[in-house]
């Protein structure tokens, strides 16, 4: 599977395809057993998440990836340091570096945190905490954004909020996003690719997969 | 608040220390030695969430070293304690390379091992370590001021006080700095640390060795005080001791780890008097922390404003 840069990918397929096992091998958290990933024309096979991180890849996961026993503030304030070689300093209060501070609540306030900065993320609502995954996801001005399942749980209300969120950005992000709402897939995508036991099974625009015979097998079942 | 807390518990320790007969001056510094070793095991257990129970290798590493260069180099305090808190350093060093190729119970596991090993050696090799019988005799260390020297119990008892504050310190600032904040962030989730782009091995040994520094200063402290140091202090149980010491006062808190050093030590002393069980009772104090207070006393004490 190869994406352009600043493509919007759905990646779709039903359970069980190997969604999350294919964006665990691109973030680094899975060893492929054979393959490679090549991240920004680099080979990054044998890289650990924390270098494909610096080089410009940022991801969300299925289930709620943060700091629960942390504040917001504290959690923005750990994803905007991460690139940043103060990272090591041991001798100084965190606090002490107004470039960091200022970027910090530069984000509370464009994702609307800034009310419930000092409430720890396990005492946050679901679709708060998953709003505050994709703000730190973007926080470093990744290259490449990982999305698993950004939506999962949402209301309508809070889905279509999200969408917003994730159109946002312009073209100096793509994004790779797995869903299972079609219609969210649909409104975010130029492209989709089919996932199905562990195979892509089609990729194109929405109308080329659409109307392509192995899809409709997957999802309504063979004649 | 907290300031004003800690003055008065420093002003507590002090009164006692100079109201209080000499022996109970030796409880209380043993409890302070307790204390910085106790502190320092809180680096990996409280504020990285890395569980060791080897912690007293590098304190024993710290004392056998110092007790060395004051036996056969210089009675100087400040060489003796350089050497010792590198010696703890050097040791982590080693050490942490093998140990953190694990993670939670296997973390436990392999430390556990590691300093049985450093008991093994400081056991049988009986050209440095003296064997079984240690390294005796050990003078009372120079501090360099030619009207101070600290062959007297009071003045030992200033400079084990100043130790801990010392330490305390150090420990405030760096649990307050970013390298602090990642320790906590990979406690709370490294698998998101690692995605945000931190090198969370990298963390975790840098945290590793400065923890191991910190236990070979407290065994300084400890082979000064009582110039005689044996295989005892590496053994697994005073690194048991240690970890209960931390959970019992309450891991992840810059005071726990005090309180619960000086509440054993104190206990121990005294119930050690009445009764061959006081292993016993430590024991059941344990369950009893567990079960009550899991979060240690000074956590029940300062009960944090918002959720609870």
């Amino acid at each position: 599977m190869t994406m352009q840069a600043g493509e919007r990918r759905a990646l779709l397929g039903p359970n069980g395809s190997g969604k999350t096992t294919l964006f665990n091998m691109i973030g680094g958290q899975t060893k492929p057993t054979s393959g490679k990933i090549f991240l920004f024309g680099n080979n990054a096979t044998d890289d650990p998440p924390h270098r494909r991180a610096h080089s410009g890849l940022s991801r969300t996961f299925q289930i709620t990836s943060l700091f629960p026993n942390l504040s917001v503030v504290e959690n923005i304030h750990l994803a905007v340091m991460a690139p940043s070689p103060i990272r090591y300093a041991p001798h100084r209060a965190a606090e002490s570096y107004p470039g960091i501070m200022r970027e910090v609540e530069e984000l509370l306030a464009d994702w609307r945190f800034a009310g419930s900065r000092e409430r720890l993320v396990r005492d946050l609502s679901y679709g708060d905490q998953r709003k505050l995954e994709i703000a730190m996801a973007l926080a470093h001005r990744p290259r490449l954004l990982l999305l698993d399942e950004p939506t999962a749980g949402l209301s309508a209300a809070e889905t279509s909020d999200l969408i917003e969120v994730i159109k946002a950005p312009g073209p100096e992000v793509s994004i790779l996003m797995i869903e299972h709402d079609v219609d969210v897939a649909l409104d975010v995508a130029d492209r989709i690719s089919i996932l199905d036991r562990g195979r892509i099974v089609a990729e194109g625009t929405a109308i080329e997969v659409r109307s392509n015979q192995a899809v409709q097998a997957i999802y309504f079942g063979g004649s | 608040m907290r300031a004003v807390g800690a003055a008065i518990a420093i002003a507590l320790v002090v009164i006692a220390g100079v109201a209080l007969p000499p022996y109970y001056e030796e409880v209380l510094v043993d409890g302070l030695i307790n204390a910085v070793f106790a502190v320092s095991l809180n680096l990996l257990l409280g504020y990285t969430g890395l569980p060791s129970l080897g912690h007293a290798a590098y304190f024993a590493s710290g004392a056998y070293a110092a007790g060395l260069v004051s036996l056969h180099v210089t009675h100087s305090f400040w060489i003796g304690a350089l050497s010792g808190t590198a010696a703890g350093a050097i040791l982590g060093a080693i050490f942490g390379v093998v140990a953190l190729r694990t993670k939670g119970a296997y973390f436990l596991m392999i430390t556990l091992a590691l300093g049985q090993i450093a008991w093994a050696v400081a056991y049988s090799w009986r050209d440095v370590t003296g064997g079984d019988d240690g390294l005796r005799g050990i003078p009372a260390p120079d501090i360099g001021l030619s009207i101070v020297h600290l062959d007297g119990p009071r003045l030992y008892f200033v400079l084990t006080l100043i130790a801990l504050v010392a330490t305390l310190a150090a420990t405030r600032l760096l649990v307050g700095s970013p390298f602090g904040r990642t320790l906590r962030g990979i406690k709370d989730n490294s698998v998101r640390m690692g995605a945000l782009g931190y090198n969370v091995w990298l963390h975790r040994y840098l945290a590793f060795v400065m923890a191991s520094a910190g236990a070979g200063f407290a065994g300084v402290l400890f082979v000064y005080h009582k110039g005689f140091v044996s295989p005892d202090v590496a053994h697994v149980v005073t690194s048991a001791q240690a970890m209960l010491m931390v959970i019992l006062g309450g891991a992840g808190t810059l005071w726990g780890p005090v309180a619960g050093a000086m509440t054993i030590t104190v206990l121990g002393n005294f119930a050690s008097t009445y009764t061959l069980h006081w292993t016993l009772i430590l024991g059941l104090l344990y369950i009893g922390v567990v079960l009550i207070a899991p979060t240690g006393i000074i956590s029940v004490l300062a009960r944090p404003k918002g959720s609870r």
